[in-house]
């Protein structure tokens, strides 16, 4: 008996779930955003002023497991576009020239199919091709954007933005677990001067959206256990 | 024999031509200016000899590398498959050595910015097969197929970049937006001709691995060994070079020009296929003299 519960014990001492899981990659995307409606245009301290839209638009680059079977890169075209992004924080630090701007909840983020119109940015967003060529087609996924948050240090002409996006709408809304909708990280970088960027937006983005893998949990002893308790 | 050579160029052209149409859909349509050449998205991993997690520090001459796999091609690579089975395209960011990490609180609510510069580095992007490099979560490292499966194959396009800037930010809310910039130029590879050497920007999102447990929202928790999980772009280069490549001039046999496709044509020459170079004797014909069966058995006899 005595030499059982010790074979227990042994056993329960080295037993261990994974000590990492990795975070779940849904799509990368690509493009460039601007500010609409931007009432105090201009730079530094005037960009993104409380009150003014913030919006993003371009082409999603890749896709993770849940959607690339159903999705067909070689004859469709893959688009995505944020909105309805307010700004509702205004910081910014003169001494570093760093900006730390807050949105209001929510915003909402899209992603089409399309296999018939190519999108174009054209120049001076909203116009004719702007958002238009970027939300036709079929609505893929779309959700609803929450504490999203974008820092730009003027210094470096480098920043970017991190938040939430819960998927609730688009046709292949059913290929994410429904316990899985929530939660996942929209996170990009936007930056300049780019020669590629069309007059009227302000920077080139690239990023991805990927929901946190589960807890991760390390290789433990019962006794190691017992000593965080005493 | 040099008809066949052409009727294969020009299968050659059209088959790229109609393969960049469909691949061009979800790259920059004209008359957008040209943007993103190569994208690379989950699959990007990044190390450094001597890294502290929990507060985002390089130490003073750390080095840094990034392996990954490319998740997308633009102009002028459009051709090229990135999710073809039976090739992969992978890269690898080496040589960056740091300038060490430098913390500075912004305000008073929280806010801090980690700026860290590493100087001296390269990059390489090699086709392989078959596809062999790790995908959706890195080993272990150190690991016996790190870097080795992310530099297997053939370079297409190799070269240096100048400083590589990574900012970690901390938001007050404690939000962390992250990102690297740098500038690239081509120095070679058998795809270097399409591109050329003008200074290019290339930069990307930076996801560091968190400080703290459970993660913070814009980090991303990777295997031992790792220090962050990058996810950017090469832009192309603006405006692009001509595509050139050999040319065998039939006026004037065994003469060689590198010119474009057109230009080739126009000379009334044979097109030996993109980024081709004019090497010794490649536009010379192999001599061969007429005989007969019976004559060219006796030989083996």
């Amino acid at each position: 008996m005595k030499r059982a519960a010790l074979l227990l014990l042994f056993a329960l001492s080295v037993i261990a779930v994974p000590a990492f899981a990795a975070d779940v990659f849904l799509l990368g995307f690509a493009g460039y955003d601007y500010e609409s409606p931007n009432p105090v245009p201009g730079p530094d301290d005037n960009y993104l002023m409380i009150g003014e839209g913030y919006k993003a638009l371009g082409g999603v680059t890749s896709f993770g497991d849940y959607l690339a079977p159903y999705v067909n890169t070689t004859v469709n075209q893959y688009t995505y576009y944020y909105f309805d992004l307010t700004v509702q924080s205004h910081d910014y630090y003169p001494d570093f020239r760093y900006l730390e701007v807050g949105f209001a909840n929510p915003g909402r983020g899209r992603f089409y199919e399309d296999s018939s119109t190519p999108a174009v940015f054209g120049v001076y967003p909203p116009n004719a091709t702007a958002p238009s060529t970027f939300i036709d087609g079929t609505l893929i996924l779309g959700g609803h954007i929450e504490f999203l948050v974008l820092n730009y240090d003027f210094e470096a002409n480098q920043g970017g933005f991190t938040g939430n996006i819960h998927f609730d709408e688009g046709s292949l809304l059913d290929q994410i677990p429904e316990a899985q909708r929530d939660g996942w990280t929209l996170s990009g970088l936007a930056g300049r001067p780019n020669p590629s960027i069309p007059n009227g937006y302000d920077h080139q983005i690239s990023g991805e959206c990927i929901i946190p893998g589960p807890v991760p949990a390390a290789h433990r002893t019962w006794g190691a256990l017992k000593a965080l308790y005493r | 024999m040099k008809n066949r050579i052409g009727l294969v160029t020009v299968i050659g052209l059209l088959a790229t031509t109609l393969s960049a149409t469909v691949a061009a859909a979800q790259c920059s349509t004209p008359p957008d200016p040209p943007g993103l050449m190569i994208k690379f998205d989950r699959d990007a991993w990044a190390y450094e000899t001597a890294y502290t997690p929990a507060n985002f520090k390089s130490a003073l001459g750390s080095q840094l590398t990034v392996v990954g796999i490319v998740s997308w091609f633009c102009n002028p690579f459009s051709d090229l498959n990135p999710a073809d089975p039976n090739t992969e395209y992978t890269f690898i960011w080496d040589g960056l050595v740091s300038e060490e990490t430098i913390t500075q609180t912004i305000g008073s609510f929280g806010a801090m910015k980690y700026t860290t510069r590493y100087l001296g580095g390269g990059f390489r992007i090699y086709a392989g097969s078959p596809r062999n490099a790790p995908t959706v979560t890195p080993p272990d490292l150190p690991s016996g197929v790190v870097p080795d499966a992310f530099v297997d194959g053939t370079m297409i396009l190799g070269g240096v970049m100048d400083t590589v800037l990574v900012i970690v930010n901390r938001s007050s809310g404690g939000i962390y937006t992250s990102s690297f910039k740098a500038h690239y130029q081509a120095t070679g590879g058998t795809r270097y001709c399409q591109v050329g050497s003008a200074r290019t920007l290339m930069d990307g999102l930076w996801c560091p691995v968190p400080p703290t447990s459970p993660s913070p929202t814009g980090t991303c928790p990777l295997p031992t060994g790792w220090s962050a999980h990058p996810n950017g772009k090469w832009d192309t280069p603006n405006p692009l070079p001509p595509p050139t490549g050999a040319c065998c001039l039939r006026a004037n046999p065994g003469a060689c020009v590198i010119t474009t496709p057109a230009d080739c044509v126009v000379q009334d020459g044979v097109f030996l296929g993109l980024c081709t170079v004019c090497d010794f004797g490649i536009c010379l014909e192999v001599p061969a003299n007429k005989t007969s069966w019976g004559q060219l058995k006796t030989i083996y006899r």
